[in-house]
């Protein structure tokens, strides 16, 4: 009786041993994780916060990091996000904000609403003169650094538009004839910025309940929307000219092209602002001025080009040959963009698809 | 150690747990609710969150009447015939949960199209692929529970006289009832929680479910946190009312003995056609790997890696939690959106004044979110523990564990194998959470997929997700099929899911 009641105890000792040793395990884990990764800054370097496509492995950041070591001795230091989305939620937190110095990728829109956590003042130095595109140049704003663009318009395949079959819609309101019923697919604009671009672009001309009616679909991504148009799911998607270049390098380019629409079409224009911190960051960090100069050159423009899938915004820029079929756009869309109008779209966009719907 | 009954003290039980719910809910939320304005009052009740809540409720219900009407006579079918064929059904029933959800919303328009449907996207389509996604979980759960009738009893009901459907609604349908309840309650939650497949094919809005509403609360730039905590609000009570309405069915439950079963035969383990199978999707993934820079394989080993240490960590979580009686809390995740959960730990754990390193929080936050269901299927069985053949064993001069293992580990085994490779295959499949918290320092091959189709390498990404099904389905192939899902013996544990 003795000795099993021994076992029992020791069996009790050991089993509050073991749990108590997890216990310790993830409390001591925590701490650790926690004090080790608290932000530590390279002593000389420039740390980029920027999205998940630019970031990644195969990236034109990844691929250029090497060179601007080898040329400015300055290491790059880089953190990737879900998309552009996610960045704003990122210099919400002071410790985010603290370990980074520049911010890539970021719309103007996104631009607009991070402006509190910015450094608003382009002064890099006085012989820093990068030739940009005039359409780029009139849209220019302090702290914000264009380094591509993109201009978009709907793709089409051009099968489904011979003669006799659809014609081309001209002007937007065209897409309200009965004809292109379920014949275009958009991106949703509370989730994608393309699909964004899109109804600031309509807005004011199009009914977003009428719309509604036509549409295909409202993918949840463009590169979703894309997957959907080359399934043949329908014979016109919303997105960037330079899918024409996608298209060339699979020999196909004469199968597909783009929309010119009288309005005009819109631009989207990405580009870098630097953190706002204590003091002036250009002298704090002359690392954040190798940077911007490094990218807004022409052989990066033209990697950038090659790696992003968008337009160089330096003029003079040698683009790589499947990229002769990408139009150079005609006419910038009156801008409807601005924070307000982009709230103003998204508190009245659930109301008016839903209208009529039970 | 030895997973059996637990011997921590109340107090330290219950410090443990109220850091655990700290840590996991508590600190993640209070950083929301936090930012929250006067606002997400007139949200909580605003006309379009009802609007969306209504819709939830209407999609749901529908769904689950078509995939029950169907999923019963199935069920029935299955169980009364092993035949090749519906054991063929079963293995395809599993294949299906191992898709990818965008793999799957693209099968479903495929099949769409074959039959000349025009509109491609609408809540009809989200119907349609909610009920596919839902009738192998369904029947296999109904086929479980009808698997554990005694046949000794059916057969004599058929001696006296009784039609099979005679059988069926006198004597199976009334005991086991509650178990069908329990299945579909379950997927009721599966489609309370759906995402993915709503998004990509309900056409966007009007068509959404709350989980939807949530993910487009976060996604742009100016996250709606107002609008967002709204929903979560709605889901989290009905959620609840699910779980509450869930665990008084499961109580009432009548038992159903397994004891006349007889044990696997060794002659039906088929090693040399998994052997087959197994080289022959090696040799596939093979031809793709080597015509890669080593990306792809990067990618590969780092899903592998992740998937490995999600299914471990979440089985060796649920046996800590039931150590610590902590019942409640493996069930919590559940009462609340995926996507909130992991959008919030991402907020509080990932990006702020200290970070934690992504791929550790990316195995926590599954762990975590596979915890209910881990739990569900693990607690049962180790509420059987034999503790008397376990003290006879140490008495004899076992250690513990090696008591444990002789005792215990064979009338594990098959259930554990099949909890690791079912956890796997999510966490294989899942996108979501592993996007959301890579940084650009670990790269799992749903990153990757969906990074090459950003940077339109279509093909690169085609392979990417070949290899995910690929893995998924290797996996499934030599652990999925335990003996006791083949024969019925897993008891209360799967007779529960």
């Amino acid at each position: 009786m003795q000795g099993s009641q021994a076992i029992v105890t020791l069996t009790l000792m050991k089993s509050f041993r073991f749990s108590a040793l997890i216990g310790i395990a993830i409390v001591i884990s925590s701490v650790l994780g926690s004090c080790s990764f608290f932000s530590k800054k390279a002593p000389l370097g420039v740390s980029i916060l920027t999205y998940s496509s630019l970031g990644s492995k195969g990236g034109f950041l990844r691929a250029v990091e090497p060179v601007f070591l080898a040329e400015t001795g300055c290491a790059l230091k880089v953190e990737s996000t879900m998309g552009a989305a996610q960045v704003l939620s990122y210099l919400e937190e002071p410790g985010a904000r603290e370990r980074i110095d520049v911010v890539m990728g970021i719309d103007e829109l996104l631009f607009e609403r991070a402006q509190s956590y910015l450094y608003l003042s382009s002064e890099v130095s006085p012989d820093f003169k990068p030739e940009y595109k005039s359409f780029v140049k009139a849209r220019s704003k302090a702290g914000f650094f264009p380094v591509d663009y993109g201009a978009l318009s709907f793709i089409y395949r051009k099968e489904a538009f011979k003669p006799g079959l659809l014609k081309l819609p001209s002007k937007l309101t065209d897409l309200l004839k009965p004809e292109y019923r379920k014949k275009f697919i958009l991106q949703d604009p509370r989730a994608s910025s393309p699909g964004m671009l899109f109804f600031l672009f309509s807005d004011g001309i199009l009914k977003i309940s009428d719309l509604r009616k036509q549409w295909l679909t409202l993918a949840p991504s463009w590169d979703a929307s894309y997957k959907m148009f080359l399934a043949h799911d329908a014979p016109m998607v919303w997105s960037y000219l330079s899918s024409l270049a996608y298209h060339a390098t699979q020999h196909d380019e004469a199968q597909y092209g783009y929309v010119d629409f009288e309005e005009g079409l819109p631009l989207q224009i990405e580009g870098m602002s630097v953190i706002n911190k204590v003091g002036n960051p250009f002298k704090e960090n002359p690392c954040i001025e190798k940077w911007i100069r490094f990218v807004l050159t022409k052989p990066m423009q033209a990697k950038l080009v090659e790696k992003q899938w968008m337009m160089p915004v330096l003029e003079g820029v040698t683009l790589p040959d499947y990229f002769k079929g990408v139009p150079e756009i005609k006419k910038v869309a009156v801008g409807n963009e601005g924070i307000s109008r982009v709230d103003s779209l998204v508190n009245r966009f659930g109301k008016e698809v839903q209208s009529d719907s039970w | 150690m030895i997973p059996g009954k637990s011997r921590v003290p109340r107090w330290l039980s219950i410090l443990i747990q109220c850091g655990l719910v700290f840590f996991i809910f508590l600190y993640p939320f209070l950083t929301l609710m936090n930012k929250l304005s006067s606002s997400f009052w007139s949200e909580l009740f605003s006309s379009s969150t009802l609007y969306i809540v209504k819709q939830t409720l209407w999609m749901t219900g529908v769904s689950l009447l078509l995939v029950t009407v169907v999923a019963l006579p199935l069920a029935v079918w299955l169980s009364r015939h092993r035949t090749p064929f519906s054991k063929y059904i079963q293995s395809g029933f599993q294949v299906m949960w191992i898709l990818p959800n965008f793999v799957f919303a693209f099968l479903v328009v495929g099949v769409l199209k074959l039959f000349g449907v025009v509109e491609l996207y609408s809540l009809r389509t989200v119907l349609v692929a909610w009920f596919l996604v839902a009738l192998p979980f369904v029947t296999i759960g109904f086929t479980l529970a009808l698997d554990d009738l005694d046949p000794r009893e059916q057969e004599a009901m058929e001696t006296l006289g009784a039609t099979p459907r005679q059988r069926f609604w006198f004597y199976d349908f009334p005991k086991l009832k509650r178990a069908f309840a329990s299945t579909l309650f379950h997927q009721l939650w599966f489609f309370l929680t759906s995402f993915s497949l709503v998004v990509l094919l309900g056409g966007g809005p009007p068509h959404e479910t709350i989980e939807v509403s949530i993910y487009t609360s976060l996604k742009m730039d100016e996250v709606n946190n107002e609008r967002a905590f709204a929903f979560v609000v709605w889901q989290i009570l009905i959620l609840c009312l699910v779980r509450l309405a869930l665990n008084w069915n499961e109580s009432k439950a009548l038992p159903v003995g397994q004891e006349w079963r007889a044990a696997p035969s060794p002659k039906e383990k088929r090693w040399m056609g998994k052997l087959l199978l197994a080289l022959l999707l090696l040799l596939v993934s093979t031809f793709f790997l080597v015509q890669d820079d080593g990306d792809l394989l990067s990618s590969l080993v780092t899903s592998l890696a992740l998937s490995l240490l999600v299914s471990v960590f979440s089985i060796f979580f649920s046996i800590f939690l039931y150590r610590l009686r902590a019942r409640l809390l493996a069930e919590l995740a559940a009462w609340t959106s995926p996507l909130i959960l992991s959008w919030l730990w991402w907020r509080a754990y990932a990006i702020g004044n200290f970070t934690i390193p992504s791929l550790l929080l990316c195995v926590a936050v599954q762990t975590v979110l596979f915890a209910p269901w881990v739990s569900r299927m693990i607690f049962p069985l180790l509420d059987r523990t034999r503790y008397s053949e376990l003290q006879a064993a140490q008495s004899l001069g076992a250690s513990p564990f090696r008591a444990w293992r002789l005792v215990e580990w064979p009338r594990l085994r098959a259930d554990f194998r099949f909890i690791f490779a079912w956890i796997f295959g999510l966490s294989l499949a899942e996108v979501s959470s592993v996007i959301l918290f890579s940084k650009g320092d670990f790269e799992p091959l749903a990153v990757w997929v969906q990074n090459q189709f950003s940077r339109y390498h279509l093909g690169d990404a085609l392979k990417g997700t070949i290899l995910m099904i690929i893995y998924s389905l290797f996996v499934l192939i030599f652990l999925g099929k335990s003996e006791g899902v083949k024969h019925g013996k897993n008891e209360s544990s799967l007779r529960r899911i």
